[in-house]
């Protein structure tokens, strides 16, 4: 009966820990998510395809939260006044993250006839008011390429 | 009620009914079926490599790097969870089916967490499998007697995931949850992301948000109230499900898939009574 009361305790003991201290411990974590929120107004970065016939969707990927993963991986290089901006460093990065991208979409059936990439900051303000602003519009062949930046 | 030292004690002596055998078939059988169902997407997932987008994924109790897995290794890895999470529904080799289950659980789940209906949403399951490994009713038949600690201990996970999720939320930002704006703003940010009309009009009330952003709160701080006062079970669960239902349809987060085999361990004395009565 010991070996059961300590291994209680000891389960006890690390739900508590990571209760408390606020660190993961996987497989026990002290589930943080959605426990802050930003300042209004909200702005995301999201992804739309472009096909041949200059048709324009929003990208919705079969595996869900790849384009708002993609986004947020993407808003630093967007970031006003970033002056990091042309350093080789974060150039490569970018590359290789809308390389990645590029793949994704490939993979995905449904967007499969496409030409373009736009890459597009929306905006939502407390007064529920949204903007879209085109950020960037890349060629997928200029990606292929490796001539994105 | 609460319970008396002496009364703590006995939830480690084999004098009840053996609800943890019971609740480990039913759970066990149900996580089997749920990987089952979801295994071609799983797999689908897995070879998009989502490890270059996410990064690789957490540590085994912060310490331990798992293996990255090839195609078909990933492939063995899932049949095997299935496989013998089934056995011990059945009652084939009880305790090394749950070590093969909790070992390929962590080898299969690991190369799919950023899967957003996985992240940390399987994560009670890997602890009730740890649970049911140590525990010395498991292997026992249903109509023998067990320890009751087990079923204690499993709900304790349950509740401490909602308080630690309540206690964060009251640490970082409490005025914003109790006046609705931190929801709001959720709320907001997952209709930029995917035009959810539900999640907008309720961002639109503000009085709502509120409303709700103090009933997540009161709701989470006090889930383990349910430990303490049995009786409060069907309040709670019932409050659960409507909170779980609510965040999938207005911010797609969907805890329901791998939780709701957990949250028949609220339910294990109605199953025996009801198996009891029907002579199976």
């Amino acid at each position: 009966m010991v070996v059961y009361i300590l291994f209680f305790a000891v389960i006890c003991g690390v739900l508590t820990w990571v209760t408390v201290t606020g660190k993961d411990l996987y497989p026990f974590s002290s589930y943080p998510m959605f426990s802050a929120g930003s300042k209004p107004p909200v702005k995301v970065i999201r992804l739309a395809l472009e096909d041949r016939y200059g048709n324009i969707t929003w990208w919705r990927s079969r595996f869900y939260r790849y384009p708002e993963f993609s986004g947020k991986k993407l808003a630093p290089f967007y970031q006003a006044g970033s002056s990091e901006k042309a350093h080789p460093a974060i150039i490569l990065a970018k590359a290789k993250l809308l390389n990645e991208l590029v793949r994704l979409i490939n993979i995905d059936e449904e967007c499969s006839d496409y030409k373009a990439l736009h890459i597009i900051e929306r905006t939502i303000t407390e007064s529920l008011q949204i903007t879209e602003r085109t950020l960037e519009i890349i060629q997928i062949d200029a990606i292929g390429n490796g001539r994105a930046t | 009620m609460l319970l008396e030292m002496e009364e703590l004690l006995n939830v480690f002596r084999a004098t009840a009914p053996n609800y943890t055998a019971l609740f480990g078939k039913f759970f066990c059988g149900t996580f089997a079926l749920i990987i089952a169902i979801n295994f071609n997407e799983q797999l689908r997932y897995f070879r998009t490599k989502p490890e270059r987008i996410y990064g690789q994924p957490q540590k085994l109790l912060g310490i331990f790097r798992l293996p990255v897995l090839s195609n078909n290794q990933f492939i063995t890895a899932g049949c095997m969870l299935i496989v013998s999470l089934m056995a011990v529904a059945l009652g084939i080799a009880i305790r090394p089916a749950i070590l093969v289950a909790l070992v390929c659980y962590f080898i299969y789940f690991n190369a799919i967490r950023s899967l957003a209906y996985v992240q940390r949403k399987t994560n009670i399951a890997a602890i009730v499998l740890i649970i049911l490994l140590i525990s010395p009713s498991i292997s026992n038949t249903v109509e023998s007697t067990g320890t009751l600690w087990e079923i204690v201990l499993i709900k304790i996970a349950i509740a401490q995931m909602y308080f630690s999720a309540g206690l964060h939320k009251v640490t970082k930002d409490s005025k914003g949850w109790m006046s609705g704006g931190v929801l709001q703003m959720h709320l907001l940010e997952n209709y930029l992301w995917s035009d959810s009309r539900i999640g907008f009009r309720l961002a639109d009330n503000k009085r709502l948000c509120a409303f709700l952003g103090i009933a997540t709160l009161v709701f989470e701080l006090s889930f383990w109230l349910i430990i303490l006062f049995p009786q409060l079970t069907y309040f709670y669960v019932a409050a659960a499900l409507l909170f779980h239902i609510g965040t999938f349809l207005t911010m797609r987060i969907n805890y329901l898939i791998y939780l709701s085999p957990v949250y028949f361990v609220f339910f294990t004395h109605e199953a025996f009574d009801l198996i009891n009565r029907l002579g199976l």
